[in-house]
């Protein structure tokens, strides 16, 4: 195939398709609030309200939740960034979360007895939370990577870590409405393991569904 | 340097709003300037001179695939980098995962294959399995030969499309054929 003939062809092909760059950071959000209140929605119709939350808002869903909202800010910047071939991410952003997630836990190890420290860790269902927040952020992480195509990611698998890292804060964040257990070491151990999981999926699936 | 930034950058702007006059000088200066670039570098990505049309090829389709994504107010080098870059890893990663052989260490005595009976059934199921605009437009190419032209009008496609789907199903196919035989 000639080169000169193919460029030819290709300026005759100017006019289908999007002609202006597409904004991106909307159509991102846009993805991203819709598959989170698909999230949501399953929360509060499938799963029973935390029993904590009657009692104002207690340090670990304070802390929890502000974890996952300042996790999933600093994906989303990073996915964001990524679905331009030549973007930079500020992975260094991430360090937010795991800051916020330390300080926590620090009141409450300084907070609690030694003796209490290996009840709260293992709470009362460590897999069925591992496995709810797992669950719960695949429509998110769905929706971003189907958002991400749109783009032109050159580290697929990095841009779906970070789809999953985004889906995975929100999730933690919402799970806080249901989420039985008082502790930040529990959240910290099992949700965050669960986050993990779902980034690692997010590399898997990017690594396939974004080559172009 | 910076006034081929310039250049560069006010052409696709052009292009993004619609002007194929733009876009044809824009495309034509990457392809120069990627030949060049390549007759210095082909010893450190591997390349043999035979492939550089060929990588071309797909960066300048993929420029055009992908050319939403550059955003006006960003210098427009870098992105195009970005591009070459990723397109030229993945075909040199791609070649060396088949093994392939540069031709010329051959002599030329290889009989010629006998091809395999029982190609041509599979064959029908592998351009079934395609998206009906690419397995037409594969039928109309391929099988029967006709021009890229032609098949334009008679599937009425631009020429452009035409291309676009072309290249798309010939890689599908090569993957699929590829994980057949592995």
């Amino acid at each position: 195939m000639n080169t000169e003939l193919l460029i030819e062809s290709l300026a005759s092909d100017l006019q289908a398709g999007p002609k202006r760059s597409r904004v991106a950071w909307p159509h991102l959000v846009l993805a991203v609030l819709m598959a989170a209140g698909v999230s949501l929605a399953a929360i509060l119709l499938l799963l029973s309200r935390s029993p904590h939350i009657a009692h104002g808002l207690g340090p670990t869903i304070a802390f929890s939740a502000l974890a996952g909202l300042t996790l999933a800010a600093a994906a989303f910047s990073a996915t964001l960034a990524l679905s331009y071939p030549e973007g930079r991410p500020r992975l260094w952003w991430l360090a937010a979360p795991a800051v916020i997630l330390l300080s926590g836990l620090g009141f409450e190890l300084a907070d609690s007895l030694e003796s209490s420290w290996s009840e709260r860790l293992w709470g009362q269902s460590p897999l069925g939370c591992l496995l709810c927040v797992l669950v719960l952020s695949l429509p998110i992480l769905a929706a971003v990577l189907a958002a991400l195509r749109a783009g032109a990611p050159t580290h697929p698998r990095l841009a779906g870590a970070m789809a999953g890292l985004l889906a995975g804060g929100i999730t933690t964040a919402l799970y806080t409405l249901h989420c039985p257990e008082d502790s930040l070491l529990f959240v910290a151990l099992w949700h965050g393991l669960a986050v993990g999981a779902v980034s690692l999926l997010g590399a898997l699936a990017g690594g396939r569904l974004l080559r172009w | 340097m910076h006034d081929r930034e310039q250049r560069w950058a006010a052409d696709m702007r052009a292009a993004q709003a619609g002007s194929s006059v733009a876009y044809v000088r824009l495309l034509t200066d990457v392809s120069t300037s990627f030949r060049q670039f390549a007759a210095t570098d082909l010893r450190r990505f591997d390349l043999q001179s035979v492939d550089i049309e060929d990588v071309l090829q797909e960066i300048l389709l993929a420029i055009h695939l992908k050319r939403h994504t550059w955003r006006p107010d960003h210098p427009f080098a870098p992105w195009l980098r970005a591009i070459t870059r990723h397109k030229l890893v993945d075909f040199v990663r791609r070649r060396s995962r088949r093994g392939e052989l540069p031709i010329d260490d051959f002599p030329d005595i290889s009989p010629v294959q006998p091809v395999e009976p029982g190609l041509a059934v599979p064959l029908g199921q592998l351009l079934g399995d395609l998206p009906r605009r690419q397995r037409e437009v594969i039928e109309e190419l391929a099988l029967s030969g006709t021009s890229v032209t032609d098949t334009a009008s008679k599937l009425k496609m631009s020429r452009g499309a035409v291309y676009v789907a072309f290249h798309r199903a010939l890689a599908t196919l090569t993957a699929r054929f590829e994980r057949d035989r592995a």
